[in-house]
C-alpha cells in the first residue's frame, strides 16, 4: 500500500512541472453585485493556451510571454469579459451573473453535470465552502437542517458513531434504510449501527463506513431525492443517492498550498432535569452511638428521597465523615475536543491538474477514557489529457480510522443511565471514581463492605474496558474518457473500496489478581468493485433541437469473504492478566457466533441507456431504462427472477422563456415547471434466499457417548424456522414528482415547490405463520408503503450591496409515511422495540410508519353491569388505579394490558414519524466579515425514554420533589406506625372494580381523591407513589413515551477574510478566520424531563428510543484557513 | 484506431457477460446444505425438545413444582400461587423451537434417500415418530386439542395454517402411530443403520425403543382410564400381551434422555434456592429413602456451625444439637406466613466463622444438580426421565390393585419401588450428585444408595406393602418417584386425587387465610388476536373444547379440565 501512495505522490507532483513564463499577472474576482469573490474561474490569456483558475479565494496568479496579454474570464454562472492589459500586474475584476437559474449545475446521476433548469426533479446541492463553514468530522452531521426532504439524526457515541439519515421517508419495513452513497462513482452501502435492544453489557457504536470520508476533500454534496433522479442506480436507489465529488486540483495564484485548521471543544453543558434537593434514602437520618448521621445500606444508596441537603455532615457507609452534598451527573464529563488538520497542494495546466491532501482528525470525547476518535486521510487526484483522444481521471482516497470507547448506550453501563439508575445523587463518586480498585489484590472492590454503593462494575469497566475499531478504508477510481468525435465520448470507469474493520475488545480481568480478564477479535474485511462503460452521443440537432443519449453497462460486485470474530474463555492467563491475546485465555480462544461467518458476496450488472432532448432551451424531456440483473434473487437451482427494470421519463419547462419580453412580467426573472416519474428498487439479503428452507452446516453438537463422557459430533440442522418463497420479486418504488423553480426581482427572492408522491410495493417480508406447521414465519412478498409531501426551499437576498449582504434561506419538508397495506391477514408488524419489548413501533396499514403501541399505557376506567357488560359511569375514562401482578406499594395505575378483558389492551400512542422538518439558513456579509446562522427544526414524532422512566423510581428526576415533604405539596398523614408523614400524594385516578377499603367499602369507580376525602385511604407516600408509576414490575412506559419536537440552534459561525494587503505581506494568499459554534442549544423543545431530544442509540430506520444517551453537548472552537 | 478502440471496449463489456451462472454462485452460501441425514434431524430434535430453560423456571420450577409440593419458593409460597401460571414452555418445544418440525423431518430425510439406503432407516423413523409422539403427548396432556396429524407438513407445503385435532383423537391416534412404530421397528430388514451417539436415549438399541412405545401407550391409556374406559382398558391389555421382551423389564430399558450438561446449562435451568418440601422431606426421614440425599441438601446446622452459633450468643445456651438435616420448607401459605414458623424456619441466623460471616439457614434445598448437572460446574449426565422403569412397575401395581388386569400388585409394587431409588442413585452417580451442606456450596458425591438401605426402607409399615392400603401405597410412591417427573406428579393428583393430608404420604393442606387452595389443572391458552393466521383453526378447536363444561370459564382458566381430566 504504501509503495502505491508513493507512486501517486510522484505522478501527481510531476505533474506540477509545467514551464516558466515571463509575466506575471495576479488578481481577485469579485462578483459585481455582491462583491464576494468568486472561485473556479478560467482565466485565459488569449490566443494562447495559458489558463489558471482561481482558487477558493477569488484571486489567481498566471505568467505569459505576451507583452501585452488580453486575460479572458469565464465562469459558470456568470457572464464572460475580457480585460486587456493595462500596466498594472495586480488587477481586480468584477464578473457579472448569468440569470443563475439558467445556468446552475449540479452533479446528477453517474457523476454527469446538469444544469438544473433542465432536470425534470428537484435537486439540492451542498458546496465545500457551505460545509467548510461549521465542519464536523462526520459529514452527515453537517448537512444537518440544510437539505430539505432529508433528516438526519447525530449519532451519540461520539464522533464516530454512525447518524441517520433518511429521504424522503422509510420505503421498506425492512433492514437498512439508509441512501445509496456513491462517492466518485464508488458506491458506498451504509450499515446500521449501535445498540438497539436492551441489553446489560458493553454496547458501543462505532460507526459505520461513512466516518471515513473526509469533509476537507469534498467540492460538493448532492441528493437525489425522488425515484427519476435515482432510478439510473436501480436496485440500491430505493432510499434515494447520496452522491459526493471530491475536489479536483486547479491553477491559482501563489504555491497551491492550503492549510486548514479546526479546533473545536465539546462542552456537556446540560443533562436531564434532575433534582439535588434531596440526597440517598426515603427516611430521616439515623444517629450512630457518636451522634454522627448515618445511612441506611438498604435505601441510601438507591432512593432520592431522603434528607435534604443542608450542608449535614454525615458518616457514609464506608464509615468517612463527610458533607451531604449532591454529585451532579454533568460534572462527571469532560471538556471534548475535535481538532481537525488538513493540508492540501494542488496544481493544474490546461491540460492536468493534481490534488493530494493529507488529514488528520483527533477527536476526544467527553467521558472519561472514552469516545476517542483519531482519523488519518489521504487524497490524491489527478486528471491529465493524453493526447487529443484520452482524458484520465483518477482519485485514490485511503483512510485509517481508530475509534475507541465510543460511549456505551442501552445498558447499565451508560453514564447518565447509571447515575440516575438507583443510584442516590448522594453518592459521592468524586471519591468512588479513585478508589474502585482492590487496592489489596487488584481487580475491583464488591461486596457490601468495601462496595456499599455497588459501583465496583460500573467504574471498574469504564475505566478498564476498552474497545476500539481500526479501520482501513482505500477507495480508488479511474475514468477514462475518449473522445472518440467531437460529439462521441465513451467513458470507462474502474473502481474498488476495501473497509477493512477490526475491533479489540481488551477487558482487564476485575477478579481478585485481575483473574476473569477478557479479550475479543473481530476481523472483517470487505471488498468490492465497480466497472462501468458510458457511450455518449450529444448534438446540436437543429437550430431548434438539442440533445443526448448515452448507452451504457456495469458490473459490481461485493466480494465474499471470512469474518473472524473470536474471544478468550475462562479469563485471561493469571501469569499476565495484561497481555491481551487470543492465545493468552486460560481455556483455548472460540468463535462467538459459530464460524464461519461470511460476508455475503453479491453480484449486481445492469445495461442502461438514457437521455434528452431540448426544445429551443425551453423545454426538456429526458428518459432512461436501466436493467439489472442481480444476484440476491436467484435461487440456488437457478430458478427465479433476477432481472429488473427501472424506467424514468421526465420533463422541465421553462416557461418564464415565453414570457420574457412580456411587459408586466418582468419581475419574474425564472419560471420552471416540472414532472417526473421513476421506479426504484430494493434487492434482498444477499444469500438469504438460498438459507431459508435449507440446512445450515457448522460447529459440533455435544453428545453423551455412550459409556462414559461427553463426544461432538457435526452439526447440521435447519437453518431458520423461515419457509422459503422461491418466486420473491424485487421491492419496487414507484414515484411520480412534480415541482416548480420560480424566481423573482431578478433572481432576488427564489422559491422551489416540489410534491412526489412514492409507493413501495413487493415488501420482503418474513411474516409470522402458524407454528404448529413447523416454521415461525415465511418470506412474503406483498404490502405497500407510501411516501407522499410537500418540499419547499425559498431563497431572498434581502439586501444586496457593495459591503453588504444578507441571504436568507429557508427550507420546509412535509412527509407522510404510510403503511398502506401488508399481507392479508397482517394487522402489523413490529419495526423496532423499546422497553424489552413493553413499547412497540410498528408497521399497521392505515396508519403512519412507526405506530407504537403499548399495553404499559395507562388503563382507562370502564364500569360494568352483573353480567358485565359496559354501562355508563361518571369515572368511565378516567386512569385506573389498583394492584398490578408483578407488585407495587400499594395502589398504583394499572397497565391497560392488565386491565379489563374485553378492552383494548395494546393502546396506539402515536407516531415515531415527525410532522414536519424546517430549517433556515442565513448568511450575512460586512465587507470581509461573514455571518452564518442556522436554525432547524423537527415537530412531532415520539420518542421512548429508559432514562426518563427507570430514572424516576428512585426520585432522580426532579419532577418527582411534588409531594416529598409539606414544601412540596406533600399531605399529611400518619403511618401505619403511627408516625406522622408528610410526603402524602393522592394518585389522580379510580379504583379498579372489586377494591375494598380496610372496612369494606367498595372503592370500585371511586376516585382516589373521593375515597381520602371520606377518610377510607391514606395518602400514599410521594416515594411509593413515583417509583409504582416507573419501576420495572408496575411502571406505566406510556408516561416516558412523549412527543419529541425541537428547534435547535444548530451552527453560527463568524469568519473574517484577511485583507489582502495584510494577507500579502505574510506571504500568504489568503488567510480566514472562522468562529464556530455547533449544536449550540435547543430554543424550544418539549422532551419530558430535560432529556436529550437526539439522544437516539442507533441509527436504525425506526430507531425512537434512548436509554441513557448523551448530554447535550455543545461544540465551540474556530477554524483558520490557509492558501499560500 | 477509433474503431479498434471501439471493438476493445466492447470486447471488455463482452467479457464481463451477464453469464446467469455468475448470479447463481454469488447468491450461494457455502455453509448451506439442501439436504439433511435424518439422524442429525434426530438428534437435534431430541436435544431441541428438553433444553428449553424457560420451560424448567416458568413452567416447572414456579408453576407444577409449587403446585405439587415438589418444592417452594425460597420464602414458601405467596398466597396466590394456585391463582396464576406463569407462561409455559412445551408447547414452544414441540412448535416454535423446531424440535417437533426436526423429528418430523427425520422421516421427510428418509423419505427423500435412494433404495436400498432408504429401507436402512426404517428403524430411525420409527423411533423418531415414537419421539415424537411422546411429546405430542407431553403438550396435549394439559394443552387439551392440539395440531398432530396435519402439524409440520406446511414446511413442505407451504401451507401457512393448520386443523387442530380433539385430545381424544390426538390420543387415539399417538396410540395407534406407536402401534404401526412398534411393527416398524420388528419388521426392518437386516443392516439398520446403526444410530449410536445420534440416539442419546439408548444409544441405538432399537429394541428399547419397543419397550418405551409400549410405556407411553400404558401412560396414555391410563390418562383415559375415567372418559374412556373401554378404550384404555383394550390398550393396556393389548400392551401388557405383548411379548415379555417388549415391554421393560429393568432400569436399563428406562426411558431417559442423557444429555450433556450444556443442555440444561442455560440460566433459568439453575435450580438455587428452590427448597425441600416438606410432606415428602418429612416422609423421607420418617422412613430412611436413601433417595433423600440425592433430593435434597442438608441444612447449614452441622455440629461446628450449631456449636459456633451457640458460643456466640446466637442460639439458646441450653439447646441441644439434633442430627437433622433434612427439613422441608412449608407448601401452605398460611404456614409459611405464621410468625412462629417463620421465625423458626424462614430466618436465618448469622454467624463469624473463620474469616467471614456465614448465614445459618434452617431449610434443605432440592439438591441443584438433580436439574442442572453443570451447577457449580458439574461436569455429569444429565438424566431426563421420560418413562423409567419404576413408572411402568408401578402403573402395573396399580392396575393390578385395582383390577384392570390380573397383575398380583405387590411384587410390582416392591420392584417399583427398588427400581425407583437404583434409578435416582444411577442418576446421581452419572450427574455427579453432591452431598451440600447450604453454607459452602460443595460437598463430596452422594453415595448410590446400599442394599441393606433399600431391605430397610422396605421394611418400615409406611413402605411395606399392606393391601388394606395398598392403592395408597403405590400412588405414595409413585409420587416420591415422579420428583424429577413434575408432569407425572400433577398427572397422578388429577388423575387420583391422591396423595392428600390422609394418605400415606402425607401433603400438606394448601391454606389461605384458612381457606383451601386449588390446584390448577391444565395450562392456560389464549385465543390470538383474529388477525392470526390461523384463527379459524384454534378459534375451531377452542371452541370445540369449551362445549366440554368442565373446561372452565375461558381458555385461560386453569382450573378447567381438559378432555381426559374427567370429574
Amino acid at each position: 500500500m504504501k509503495r502505491f501512495l508513493c507512486f501517486w505522490w510522484l505522478a501527481a507532483l510531476s505533474l506540477t512541472c509545467f514551464a516558466q513564463e515571463q509575466k506575471t499577472i495576479t488578481g481577485t474576482i469579485r462578483d459585481e453585485a455582491t462583491g464576494n469573490s468568486i472561485p473556479a474561474v478560467t482565466v485565459a490569456v488569449k490566443g494562447t493556451k495559458v489558463a489558471v483558475g482561481t482558487d477558493a479565494t477569488g484571486t489567481f496568479r498566471i505568467r505569459t510571454n505576451n507583452a501585452n496579454p488580453t486575460l479572458v474570464f469565464t465562469s459558470v454562472g456568470y457572464e464572460p469579459k475580457e480585460v486587456a492589459y493595462s500596466g498594472t500586474d495586480a488587477i481586480t475584476v468584477s464578473l457579472k451573473s448569468k440569470n443563475s437559474a439558467l445556468t446552475e449545475v449540479v452533479v446528477t446521476a453517474f457523476g454527469q453535470r446538469q444544469a438544473t433548469s433542465k432536470l425534470p426533479y428537484a435537486s439540492q446541492q451542498i458546496s465545500s465552502a457551505e460545509l467548510a463553514k461549521a465542519p464536523s468530522p462526520n459529514v452527515l452531521n453537517s448537512l444537518q437542517g440544510k437539505l430539505s426532504g432529508v433528516r438526519i439524526d447525530q449519532g451519540t457515541g461520539g464522533a464516530g458513531s454512525s447518524s441517520r439519515i433518511r429521504i424522503r421517508g422509510n420505503t421498506s419495513l425492512s433492514g437498512n434504510q439508509s441512501p445509496l452513497f456513491v462517492i466518485d462513482g464508488v458506491l458506498i452501502k451504509p450499515e446500521v449501527t449501535g445498540p438497539e435492544t436492551w441489553s446489560d453489557n458493553n454496547n458501543v457504536d462505532f460507526g459505520n463506513i461513512l466516518k471515513n470520508i473526509n469533509e476537507d476533500d469534498i467540492e460538493s454534496v448532492s441528493v437525489l431525492k425522488g425515484s427519476a433522479a435515482s432510478a439510473l442506480y436501480g436496485s440500491g436507489a430505493q432510499n434515494g443517492v447520496i452522491l459526493i465529488t471530491t475536489k479536483k486540483g486547479r491553477a491559482g495564484s501563489g504555491l497551491g498550498v492550503s492549510l486548514n485548521v479546526t479546533q473545536m471543544w465539546d462542552k456537556a453543558y446540560k443533562g436531564p432535569d434532575l433534582q439535588y434537593e434531596y440526597g440517598g434514602g426515603i427516611a430521616p437520618f439515623q444517629k450512630d452511638a457518636d451522634g454522627n448521621n448515618i445511612l441506611d445500606p438498604d435505601w441510601s444508596p438507591y432512593y432520592d428521597f431522603g434528607p435534604k441537603y443542608e450542608g449535614q455532615m454525615i458518616k457514609d457507609l464506608d464509615g468517612r465523615i463527610r458533607p451531604w452534598a449532591p454529585y451532579k451527573v454533568i460534572d462527571y464529563f469532560k471538556t471534548g475536543s475535535q481538532t481537525d488538520y488538513n493540508v492540501s497542494m494542488q496544481g493544474g495546466t490546461e491540460r492536468s491538474s493534481f490534488r493530494a491532501s493529507y488529514s488528520k482528525n483527533l477527536t476526544d470525547g467527553i467521558i472519561p477514557n472514552g469516545a476517542r476518535f483519531d482519523r488519518n486521510n489521504f487524497f490524491i487526484r489527478g486528471t491529465q489529457k493524453i493526447g487529443k483522444i484520452f482524458d484520465i481521471d483518477a482519485t485514490i482516497t485511503y483512510t485509517q480510522t481508530k475509534n475507541k470507547n465510543p460511549i456505551r448506550q442501552v445498558s447499565n453501563y451508560n453514564p447518565i443511565f447509571r447515575f440516575n439508575y438507583y443510584r442516590a445523587s448522594s453518592i459521592d463518586w468524586n471519591y468512588w471514581i479513585n478508589n474502585f480498585t482492590n487496592k489489596a489484590n487488584g481487580g475491583r472492590i464488591s461486596g457490601a463492605a468495601d462496595d456499599p454503593y455497588n459501583l465496583g462494575l460500573f467504574l471498574w469497566s469504564t475505566y478498564n474496558n476498552n474497545q476500539s475499531s481500526d479501520e482501513d478504508n482505500l477507495r480508488a477510481n479511474v475514468d477514462l474518457t475518449t473522445h472518440i468525435t467531437p460529439w462521441l465520448t465513451l467513458l470507462t470507469r474502474g473502481n474498488l473500496s476495501n473497509y477493512n474493520t477490526k475491533i479489540e475488545k481488551k477487558f482487564l480481568g476485575d477478579g481478585a489478581n485481575y483473574t476473569n480478564g477478557y479479550y475479543g477479535l473481530y476481523i472483517n474485511d470487505r471488498k468490492s468493485y465497480r466497472f462501468q462503460g458510458l457511450l455518449t452521443a450529444s448534438k446540436q440537432i437543429s437550430s431548434d433541437f438539442q440533445g443526448s443519449i448515452t448507452v451504457g453497462a456495469e458490473t459490481n460486485k461485493d466480494q465474499r469473504n471470512d469474518i473472524i470474530d473470536m474471544q478468550t474463555n475462562g479469563g485471561l492467563n493469571p501469569t499476565n492478566p495484561f497481555y491481551f491475546n487470543l492465545n493468552n485465555g486460560i481455556n483455548p480462544p472460540s468463535f462467538i457466533a459459530g464460524h464461519p461467518i461470511y460476508n455475503p458476496s453479491k453480484l449486481t450488472d445492469a445495461i442502461y441507456t438514457y437521455g434528452d432532448i431540448t426544445w429551443r432551451d425551453m423545454l426538456t424531456v429526458t428518459y432512461s431504462v436501466r436493467n439489472d440483473y442481480n444476484s440476491t434473487l436467484i435461487v440456488a437451482n437457478g430458478t427465479g427472477d433476477y432481472s429488473f427494470v427501472y424506467p424514468s421519463v421526465g420533463a422541465s419547462f421553462i416557461f418564464s422563456n415565453l414570457l420574457k419580453d412580456k411587459p408586466g412580467f418582468n419581475f419574474l426573472s425564472f419560471g420552471q415547471l416540472r414532472a417526473s416519474y421513476g421506479v426504484t428498487g430494493k434487492d434482498y439479503d444477499p444469500w438469504k434466499l438460498n438459507q431459508v428452507g435449507n440446512y445450515a452446516i457448522g460447529g459440533t453438537d455435544e453428545v453423551v457417548n455412550n459409556g462414559a463422557g461427553v463426544t461432538t459430533v457435526p452439526h447440521i440442522g435447519f437453518t431458520s424456522a423461515t419457509l422459503p418463497n422461491k418466486s420473491l420479486k424485487n421491492e419496487k418504488t414507484k414515484e411520480y414528482e412534480f415541482g416548480t423553480n420560480l424566481r423573482f426581482f431578478d433572481n432576488r427572492l427564489g422559491i422551489d415547490f416540489t410534491y412526489y408522491n412514492k409507493n413501495t410495493y413487493n415488501q420482503i417480508l418474513e411474516l409470522p405463520v402458524s407454528p404448529e406447521i413447523g416454521a415461525n414465519t415465511a418470506l412474503f412478498n406483498v404490502g405497500q408503503i407510501r411516501n407522499q409531501g410537500i418540499e419547499i426551499l425559498l431563497n431572498a437576498v434581502p439586501v444586496r450591496t457593495k459591503n453588504f449582504s444578507w441571504n436568507f434561506n429557508v427550507n420546509f419538508t412535509r412527509n407522510h409515511n404510510t403503511v398502506v397495506s401488508l399481507a392479508d391477514g397482517v394487522t402489523s408488524r413490529d419495526l423496532l422495540d423499546a422497553f424489552g419489548n413493553d413499547v412497540r413501533a410498528l408497521a399497521e396499514p392505515d396508519k403512519e410508519y412507526g405506530a407504537v403501541y403499548s399495553k404499559y399505557s395507562f388503563a382507562y376506567y370502564q364500569a360494568r353491569d352483573a353480567n358485565g357488560n359496559p354501562i355508563d359511569n361518571p369515572s368511565n375514562g378516567k386512569r385506573v388505579l389498583g394492584s398490578p401482578p408483578n407488585g407495587s406499594d400499594g395502589y398504583t395505575f394499572l397497565r391497560a394490558g392488565d386491565y379489563a378483558a374485553g378492552l383494548s389492551q395494546d393502546h396506539y400512542l402515536g407516531t415515531i414519524m415527525e410532522k414536519f422538518l424546517a430549517g433556515t439558513y442565513q448568511t450575512f456579509r460586512y465587507k470581509d466579515f461573514s455571518l452564518n446562522v442556522q436554525v432547524d427544526a423537527k415537530v412531532g414524532g415520539l420518542m421512548a425514554s429508559g432514562t426518563h422512566q427507570y430514572g424516576s423510581s428512585n426520585g432522580a428526576f426532579s419532577f418527582t420533589l411534588p409531594g416529598r415533604d409539606k414544601d412540596h405539596g406533600g399531605i399529611e398523614y400518619t403511618d401505619g406506625n403511627g408516625v406522622k408523614q408528610e410526603d402524602g400524594i393522592i394518585p389522580d385516578g379510580v379504583f379498579a372494580d372489586g377494591i375494598t377499603s380496610a372496612n369494606g367499602t367498595d372503592l370500585g369507580g371511586m376516585s382516589y381523591k373521593d375515597a381520602y376525602d371520606q377518610g377510607l385511604i391514606a395518602p400514599k407516600p410521594a416515594w411509593q407513589y413515583y417509583e409504582d408509576l416507573t419501576q420495572w414490575s408496575s411502571g406505566i412506559r406510556e408516561f416516558s413515551v412523549f412527543e419529541n419536537s425541537w428547534v435547535a440552534l444548530r451552527e453560527v459561525s463568524f469568519g473574517y477574510n484577511l485583507p489582502k494587503s495584510v494577507s500579502s505581506k505574510l506571504k500568504i494568499n489568503n488567510l480566514r478566520v472562522t468562529l464556530i459554534g455547533r449544536n449550540l442549544t435547543y430554543l424550544w423543545k418539549n422532551a419530558k424531563g430535560g432529556i436529550n431530544p437526539e439522544g437516539l442509540s442507533s441509527n436504525g430506520p425506526a430507531a425512537f428510543a434512548e436509554y441513557g444517551g448523551v448530554p447535550y453537548v455543545r461544540n465551540i472552537g474556530f477554524s483558520i484557513n490557509a492558501d499560500f | 484506431m477509433f474503431k479498434n478502440i471501439i471493438i476493445v471496449y466492447i470486447g471488455c463489456f463482452l467479457l464481463w457477460g451477464c453469464e446467469k451462472s455468475s448470479f447463481v454462485n454469488a447468491n450461494i452460501d457455502p455453509t448451506v446444505a439442501y439436504s439433511v441425514n435424518p439422524e442429525s434431524q434426530f438428534l437435534n430434535g431430541s436435544k431441541h425438545i428438553f433444553s428449553n430453560d424457560f420451560e424448567a423456571y416458568y413452567e416447572t420450577y414456579r408453576d407444577i413444582m409449587p403446585w405439587l409440593q415438589l418444592t417452594t419458593p425460597s420464602a414458601g409460597n405467596s398466597k396466590n400461587f394456585t391463582a396464576s401460571s406463569n407462561p409455559f414452555g412445551r408447547y414452544d418445544n414441540l412448535y416454535g423451537r423446531g424440535g417437533g418440525s426436526e423429528l418430523y423431518d427425520v422421516n421427510v430425510a428418509i423419505s427423500k434417500l435412494e433404495s436400498p439406503k432408504k429401507e436402512t432407516y426404517q428403524q430411525l423413523g420409527a423411533i423418531a415418530r415414537i419421539l415424537l409422539d411422546y411429546e405430542a403427548f407431553y403438550v396435549s396432556d394439559i394443552y387439551g386439542s392440539i395440531a398432530y396429524t396435519e402439524a409440520f407438513k406446511g414446511r413442505y407445503t407451504l401451507e401457512f395454517t393448520v386443523p387442530f385435532d380433539s385430545q381424544q383423537d390426538v390420543f387415539n391416534a399417538i396410540d395407534a402411530d406407536l402401534k404401526s412404530a412398534i411393527q416398524g421397528i420388528k419388521t426392518a430388514p437386516a443392516g439398520q443403520f446403526a444410530l449410536g451417539n445420534y440416539d442419546q436415549f439408548y444409544f441405538g438399541d432399537a429394541s428399547k425403543w419397543i419397550k418405551a412405545a409400549n410405556g407411553l401407550r400404558l401412560r396414555i391409556a391410563m390418562r383415559m382410564m375415567k372418559v374412556d374406559n373401554a378404550k384404555a382398558s383394550s390398550i393396556i391389555q393389548e400392551v401388557l400381551s405383548s411379548p415379555a421382551d417388549e415391554l421393560m423389564s429393568d432400569n436399563t430399558d428406562s426411558w431417559t434422555l442423557k444429555a450433556p450438561p450444556s443442555l440444561t446449562s442455560g440460566g433459568n435451568f439453575n435450580p438455587d434456592g428452590l427448597r425441600a418440601p416438606k410432606a415428602i422431606a418429612d416422609f423421607m426421614v420418617n422412613n430412611n429413602d436413601p433417595r433423600i440425599r440425592i433430593y435434597f441438601t442438608k441444612n447449614s446446622y452441622s455440629l461446628e456451625n450449631f456449636n459456633l452459633a451457640k458460643a456466640q450468643g446466637k442460639l439458646n445456651a441450653n439447646a441441644v444439637f439434633v442430627d437433622q438435616r433434612y427439613i422441608g420448607s412449608f407448601a401452605s401459605p398460611d404456614a409459611s406466613d405464621d410468625a412462629a414458623i417463620e421465625a423458626q424456619y424462614y430466618t436465618t441466623k448469622q454467624i463469624t466463622k473463620g474469616a467471614g460471616t456465614l448465614n445459618l439457614d434452617t431449610l434443605s434445598n432440592i439438591n441443584p444438580r438433580i436439574y442442572q448437572v453443570a451447577f457449580n460446574g458439574g461436569t455429569g449426565t444429565q438424566y431426563i426421565p421420560l418413562i423409567t422403569y419404576a413408572d411402568y412397575c408401578l402403573m402395573r401395581a396399580e392396575l393390578g390393585f385395582n383390577g384392570i388386569n390380573s397383575d398380583d400388585p405387590e411384587p410390582w409394587y416392591t420392584k417399583g419401588v427398588i427400581a425407583s431409588i437404583e434409578y435416582y442413585g444411577k442418576m446421581a452417580q452419572d450427574g455427579m450428585f453432591l452431598d451440600y451442606y447450604l453454607e459452602t456450596g460443595a460437598g463430596l458425591q452422594v453415595a448410590a444408595p446400599t442394599q441393606t438401605e433399600i431391605d430397610n426402607y422396605l421394611e418400615n409399615p409406611a413402605v411395606k406393602f399392606d393391601l388394606a392400603i395398598g392403592l395408597d401405597q403405590i400412588i405414595s410412591q409413585s409420587f416420591i418417584n415422579f420428583f424429577k417427573e413434575p408432569n407425572e406428579a400433577w398427572a397422578l393428583v388429577k388423575r387420583t386425587g391422591k396423595p392428600d393430608n390422609t394418605s400415606t404420604l402425607q401433603m400438606e393442606k394448601l391454606l389461605y387465610n384458612g381457606s383451601e387452595l386449588q390446584i390448577p389443572r391444565r395450562a392456560p391458552r389464549n385465543l390470538p388476536p383474529t388477525s392470526d393466521i390461523n384463527f379459524e383453526n384454534i378459534n375451531a378447536a377452542f371452541t370445540e373444547m369449551q362445549s366440554n363444561p368442565d373446561y372452565g370459564s375461558g381458555p385461560a382458566d386453569i382450573s378447567g379440565r381438559v378432555w381426559w381430566d374427567k370429574k
